[in-house]
């Protein structure tokens, strides 16, 4: 490790690339980021260290984030595998494949701040208490030095109510949180967290919240033991720990009597982010000091880390100009962050619902709503933009999906994150990190499989045909009948209202930029409709993959059609994307037969009651569980081979090793 | 009829009840397609049609101009079934029993098969406004897309006692205006109207629509027999124009306990009537109604004068004098 290099006095202070207020893993993980890229940075940090004696749960995102940073080692830490989601009077419901971990907070900052130094960041241990703004970018006064610190670049990341970040605006939604490490007596072996939440008062949208947290540490027999509570009244924060402490006692006794043994942490939560905010500061506002805190889970780790990530890639891309890396950055993180985390008083109301959501949704596997949970409770999957499948292509073919896929998601985004950002989320978010099946990608490649070129449009067609699969997937199966509360039922609510929304904006975009098409648009929901009800009213002639060809179908068929595609052609890949429909389902059926994560995200339970999968799936022994899985690889395997077959009818192109890189990934798991 | 044209005063389109019943024929050999699964969902409603207002604001705008019959009935088939669609998923959010003195589609067929019949009534007006051209299909999709988040922005308001009757009109632009004001524009856009008349009526579709949903409202809290069961709406949080005009000004501490009450029954929803009516909340709404009427007129103004105009004029005009 270098030393930190020392400042040189001279009459005309030297301008440094980039500074760096606040030494937190907002601030450290941008800093990083840069001096590896050889630019010349200082870390501004008053040198105090806040309490670190607790345990931190680093998400999936977070922990490719880290993966990801330059010259950092991570010590210790314990793997979280699941989610135990808890409210009140409501089943248990396990959330899986969670991919995060926990590790104590001080080993995180240390860990984060040695791989600054080592990369040759300079660190000023002083407080900075003054910013200017001058011609070659920013003076930064601090209260030890008389000379300020001059930077082209100013990133702040001092935290909630630090230097540069603004006060929450009026209507911002204040919460408190404390965390504390306590002992418990986890079961050996246990790789799961619990989450417990009560939620407000479903008729009084201002009524207080609390979402709390055991999350297992490193350290043997210890969970730390986070409460977040939002419209919070005030109550000493003791007090609100042991009111966490009581809810896990009452709602997860399998973890112990908890008592506490490390000391208390506390602080307020900023959950105000608003664009407004980050375009008039003076510098990058990342982390807590930007207001992105998830307002469920209070968990705010993974959008400091990302927003420091974010605030030096734009940084890299403006070296010259602060004021288009501003611009840069605030579109980027208004783009992956709005409504998410937002202050307004429909965000208020809409974090209500949220809630009302997650309770009254709780019982539920349908897979729009488990879908929907995920993206409300784990920030997952912004980074999996570059999936396995696209990864796996040759780098000519990567040149062409990856942009386009970026483009899609940029429509689904920018269509629907206003009103209604969870749903945005969801759009974009994978199964697991790094697994999206992309309708569009499909859609492309039939396209260019049909002799038709790449124009802008089509990405736009993409993105709704995406909006439209989506829209789709909220009406097959039926969403539980929960009436316990006066109001409306939210599981029913947000699949028919999220339903009809995206197929709504999909219509529309369709109408908009390919008018030609909006007639099989129709035609292709009308049938799926007809299809799906059969197959629920137990028509024998319907089998359960039926309803995923049709699903599938129609983005080949699309691309087809856009291309020109003789009425043969069109037909072949109508078919071909069939065969990728009914082997997407198999594929389902082999994941939940073994118990592994379906690309659904239901159970077996769910493919059974709803007849979305294959007859007598869910029923039967475990000999006979053997069986049907064999049943359904040879099924899948079958769908595979046909697609194939059907696909070397086309002439060689790029767009057929698209179709056929394409089906190979619907099937992959299934080998497994 | 294909090459009928719909003509002035005395043409067989302006018997509404011969116009009506061409929307039935067409509306039901669109969903004969559908098979007898899902006719059988969406047969309740296709049969006991409402007044069907909507389609006969198809037929009055397309007759300023000059249409063909056969299409002004499949512009009247696809404002009906975008009609028919959302009451579906209406009914299954509203957790509403009962549909026109029958049971609502979810109680009769199962929640999932009521909510496929939706999204077929929705692909089925679909595929017919993309028949009926490009730019038919335009404003279609738009209003779709329109009354898909006024749907939204109508549940996310729930329980909200602040909500003023500005912010709430402009939920019920978003939630009933759309399909009115899609229906005067196909007219005018199938009767050929210069671009200024499409406007005049779309903005006279849209005020009509919004002065309908709140004097519905107002029927809603007289608790006048509409088939609805009264109430409802209050029940699940979702206050409607005379409410919400009575919270404004009075700061009412007890109606607003009233309406927020976790156990609210069939005597709170007396007594909020009863403070709604001494807050004048029912005046007030009607007097907002009446304001959006009076524009819907003005806006009238810009169209042809005739009898088809004078048909659209005394349409609003009804509805002012619709009983109390």
């Amino acid at each position: 490790m270098s030393r930190p290099r020392p400042f040189t006095a001279s009459a005309d202070p030297p301008v440094l690339d980039v500074a760096v207020v606040g030494g937190g893993p907002a601030g450290c993980s941008a800093a990083i980021r840069l001096a590896s890229e050889g630019l010349d940075v200082a870390l501004v940090h008053d040198g105090s260290r806040t309490h670190s004696d607790y345990d931190v749960l680093l998400t999936s995102v977070s922990a490719q984030a880290l993966r990801d940073t330059p010259a950092l080692e991570l010590a210790v830490h314990q793997a979280i595998e699941s989610i135990r989601l808890r409210l009140p009077g409501r089943p248990l419901r396990t959330i899986d494949d969670v991919g995060a971990f926990s590790l104590r907070r001080g080993v995180l900052n240390d860990a984060l701040f040695f791989a600054a130094m080592s990369l040759g960041v300079r660190f000023r241990a002083d407080a900075a208490t003054a910013i200017e703004r001058a011609e070659w970018g920013f003076e930064i006064h601090s209260a030890e030095r008389r000379v300020p610190l001059c930077a082209r670049h100013l990133i702040l990341a001092a935290g909630g109510g630090g230097l540069g970040a603004s006060a929450a605006e009026d209507g911002a939604r204040r919460a408190v949180a404390v965390a504390a490490r306590c002992a418990g007596e986890p079961s050996p072996g246990d790789t799961g967290m619990e989450m417990v939440f009560v939620p407000p008062d479903p008729t009084a949208l201002r009524s207080p919240a609390l979402s709390v947290w055991a999350v297992p540490g490193p350290a043997e027999g210890t969970f730390t033991v986070r409460v977040a509570a939002s419209n919070h009244d005030g109550e000493d924060h003791d007090a609100l720990l042991a009111r966490g402490i009581d809810a896990l006692r009452t709602e997860a006794p399998g973890i112990g009597a908890l008592t506490p043994v490390g000391s208390l942490a506390a602080g307020v939560l900023d959950t105000g982010y608003a664009r407004q905010r980050l375009e008039v500061a003076d510098g990058l506002l990342v982390g807590d000091a930007a207001g992105l805190v998830n307002p469920f889970t209070g968990e705010g780790l993974s959008y400091a880390l990302e927003s420091g990530a974010l605030a030096a890639a734009a940084v890299l891309a403006h070296r010259d100009d602060p004021a288009a890396a501003q611009t840069a950055y605030v579109r980027k993180l208004d783009f992956l962050f709005a409504g998410s985390v937002e202050a307004s008083r429909r965000a208020l109301r809409r974090d209500h619902l949220a809630w009302r959501f997650l309770s009254d949704a709780a019982e539920s596997d349908h897979p729009f709503i488990a879908k929907g949970r995920r993206a409300i409770l784990l920030p997952e999957g912004l980074q999996g933009i570059t999936d396995t499948l696209i990864a796996a292509l040759d780098p000519q073919l990567q040149a062409l999906a990856g942009p386009f896929l970026v483009a899609c998601d940029e429509v689904m985004v920018s269509t629907i994150r206003d009103d209604w950002p969870f749903l945005a989320r969801m759009a974009v978010t994978g199964v697991g990190t790094d697994e999206r099946l992309r309708p569009a990608l499909l859609m492309l490649a039939a396209m260019l499989a049909s002799g038709g070129e790449l124009d802008l449009r089509l990405a736009t067609l993409g993105g709704g045909l995406e909006l439209a699969m989506m829209g789709a997937l909220a009406f097959l199966g039926a969403a539980p009948d929960v009436r316990e509360q006066r109001g409306l039922d939210w599981a029913q609510v947000s699949v028919v209202v999220g339903g009809d929304f995206l197929l709504g904006q999909a219509a529309r975009l369709i109408a908009r930029f390919g008018p030609e098409v909006s007639w099989s648009f129709a035609e292709w929901l009308a049938d799926l409709a007809v299809l799906r009800a059969q197959r629920l009213a137990g028509r024998p002639d319907v089998p359960a993959d039926a309803t995923s060809a049709a699903l599938y179908e129609f983005p080949a068929r699309l691309g087809a059609e856009l291309a020109g595609a003789d009425p043969e052609t069109v037909e072949t890949l109508r078919d071909f994307g069939s065969e990728c429909g009914r082997a997407f389902l198999h594929v389902d059926e082999v994941l939940a037969l073994t118990g592994r994560r379906t690309r659904l995200d239901t159970t077996l339970d769910f493919m059974g009651e709803n007849r979305l999968a294959t007859d007598g799936l869910a029923s039967g022994d475990a000999a006979q569980a053997a069986e049907k899985v064999t049943a359904a690889r040879t099924a899948t395997a079958e769908a595979e081979r046909r697609g194939r077959a059907g696909v070397v009818q086309l002439s060689e192109s790029p767009g057929r090793e698209l179709l056929e890189a394409f089906l190979a990934g619907v099937c992959r798991p299934a080998e497994v | 009829m294909n090459d009928a044209t719909v003509e002035e005063a005395g043409s067989v389109a302006f018997d509404p009840a011969a116009f009506a019943e061409h929307v039935s024929e067409r509306i039901r050999s669109l969903t004969r397609t559908l098979g007898p699964e899902l006719e059988a969902v969406v047969a309740g409603l296709v049969d006991r049609p409402g007044k069907r207002l909507r389609s006969q604001l198809v037929a009055h705008c397309a007759s300023l101009g000059d249409a063909r019959l056969d299409e002004v009935v499949r512009a009247g088939a696809v404002v009906e079934l975008l009609q028919v669609a959302s009451l579906l998923h209406d009914d299954v959010v509203d957790q509403a029993e009962t549909r026109r003195f029958a049971p609502a589609a979810h109680v009769a067929h199962g929640v999932e098969a009521a909510l496929l019949g939706g999204v077929a009534c929705f692909a089925l007006a679909g595929q017919e406004a993309a028949e009926l051209g490009a730019v038919a299909n335009a404003v279609t999709s738009r209003a779709v897309a329109d009354l898909s988040r006024g749907e939204m922005l109508d549940v996310e308001r729930a329980f909200d006692v602040e909500l003023s009757a500005e912010d709430y009109l402009a939920v019920v632009d978003g939630k009933t205006a759309p399909l009115f004001r899609l229906s005067c524009e196909l007219g005018a856009v199938l009767g050929g109207c210069e671009p200024d008349v499409r406007d005049a009526v779309a903005a006279y579709g849209a005020d009509l629509g919004v002065a309908f949903q709140v004097l519905d409202d107002c029927l809603d809290i007289e608790a006048a027999g509409t088939g609805k069961p009264a109430g409802r709406d209050m029940a699940l949080g979702l206050f409607g124009a005379p409410v919400l005009c009575a919270l404004q000004p009075a700061d009412d501490r007890e109606l607003a306990g009233l309406l927020l009450s976790s156990d609210f029954g069939a005597d709170d929803m007396r007594r909020v009537g009863e403070l709604v009516e001494r807050h004048g909340g029912i005046a007030t709404a009607r007097a907002l109604a009446a304001e959006r009427l009076d524009r819907a007129l003005d806006a009238l103004e810009a169209a042809p004068s005739g009898p088809s105009r004078d048909r659209l004029a005394q349409l609003a005009q009804q509805l002012r004098g619709a009983p109390a």
